[in-house]
């Protein structure tokens, strides 16, 4: 989709087209889905949240820089709805085999959607296991939705050396946490 | 070694796979959206925002303003008119003011007056002993 017509859609959307931001929608919200349910690792929840995201969205378009990426700008408000939910990271006790058997099931396409889900959570929940909620947050913008350091700085108001420190512990804190299943 | 392939390996799979939904699970999910924003109103610019806000606050103390006016007739209904004391009146045996000029106009008044009267006093007092002072000597 070019910029030009997400621009227009945002120009028409702010004219009080609801049709226009029904585009909008449509355009984003898998990967807003994509990117909360790494955070909450809950279907439900993050279906709740990818919602609320869009609505806060459309409430304050008028208050939107366009200076900035449009997809960068619904990061961060997806980021603030699903802040509650960072904090609460339960643990499973996993085994290290059992870790990687769900890890190759998730390439296998003859799954379903939601069991692919439910691993992924699982997965994600164990990795995550010991990162503070700036660690996993900084984790999965820049090793799992692959943003730039530039774009997470606008989503999550770090700076890039905090960004990079964040990082460093998060990546060394799943290490340790592998470490665990191979001994 | 070991430690870093199991960490690579799992985190290439993990950005490989996508969390996702059916997609009448995300027809559903935009609808849901749609119907969230039917009867939501947009936040307006911040400088609109300023200007709505300062309309209202002056709304609101015209308002005020208007209601302590209305008070102030009706109050002004039971005043005792003094035309001596202009502006200033009397009401339950307390002075109303309008502003401190009124206020010292009002107590000039009132000195004055009893001057006023203090002389009449006197004058009656030195017309009665002069009446009685005519009355003895033509005796």
């Amino acid at each position: 989709m070019s910029e030009h017509n997400i621009n227009e859609w945002i120009n028409q959307s702010l004219a009080g087209n609801r049709w226009a931001f029904k585009e909008i929608v449509g355009l984003y919200q898998q990967k807003i889905f994509s990117y909360v349910f790494r955070i909450v690792c809950n279907e439900e929840e993050a279906k709740d949240i990818v919602q609320e995201t869009f609505i806060r969205a459309w409430t304050f378009l008028p208050k939107y820089d366009s200076s900035y990426k449009f997809s960068t700008w619904l990061y961060k408000i997806a980021t603030n709805c699903s802040r509650n939910y960072l904090k609460k990271t339960k643990a499973l006790a996993l085994s290290g085999e059992k870790l990687l058997t769900m890890a190759e099931q998730l390439k296998s396409t003859d799954l379903e959607q939601q069991i692919i889900n439910k691993n992924l959570a699982k997965i994600i929940i164990q990795l995550a296991h010991n990162l503070t909620p700036k660690q996993k947050l900084v984790f999965t913008l820049k090793c799992l939705e692959g943003l730039d350091t530039e774009d997470i700085t606008g989503i999550t108001n770090l700076s890039a050396a905090q960004i990079k420190d964040n990082l460093y512990l998060a990546k060394k804190s799943i290490r340790e946490q592998l470490q665990k299943y191979i001994v | 070694m070991e430690k870093d392939e199991l960490y690579n390996k799992l985190v290439s799979t993990l950005q490989a796979t996508k969390p996702s939904l059916s997609l009448e699970e995300f027809d559903a999910m935009a609808e849901n959206i749609m119907k969230g924003i039917a009867n939501k109103r947009q936040k307006q610019h911040p400088v609109i925002t300023a200007i709505i806000s300062i309309c209202s606050a002056a709304a609101i103390l015209l308002l005020v303003l208007l209601c302590t006016e209305v008070l102030q007739i009706n109050e002004r209904q039971d005043v005792t008119k003094n035309p001596y004391f202009g502006i200033v009146y009397r009401k339950n045996d307390a002075v109303k003011i309008s502003s401190l000029q009124s206020l010292l106009g009002y107590y000039t008044q009132k000195n004055s007056d009893k001057d006023d009267i203090s002389a009449i006093v006197k004058k009656y007092i030195n017309k009665e002993k002069n009446n009685t002072a005519t009355q003895n000597s033509a005796q």
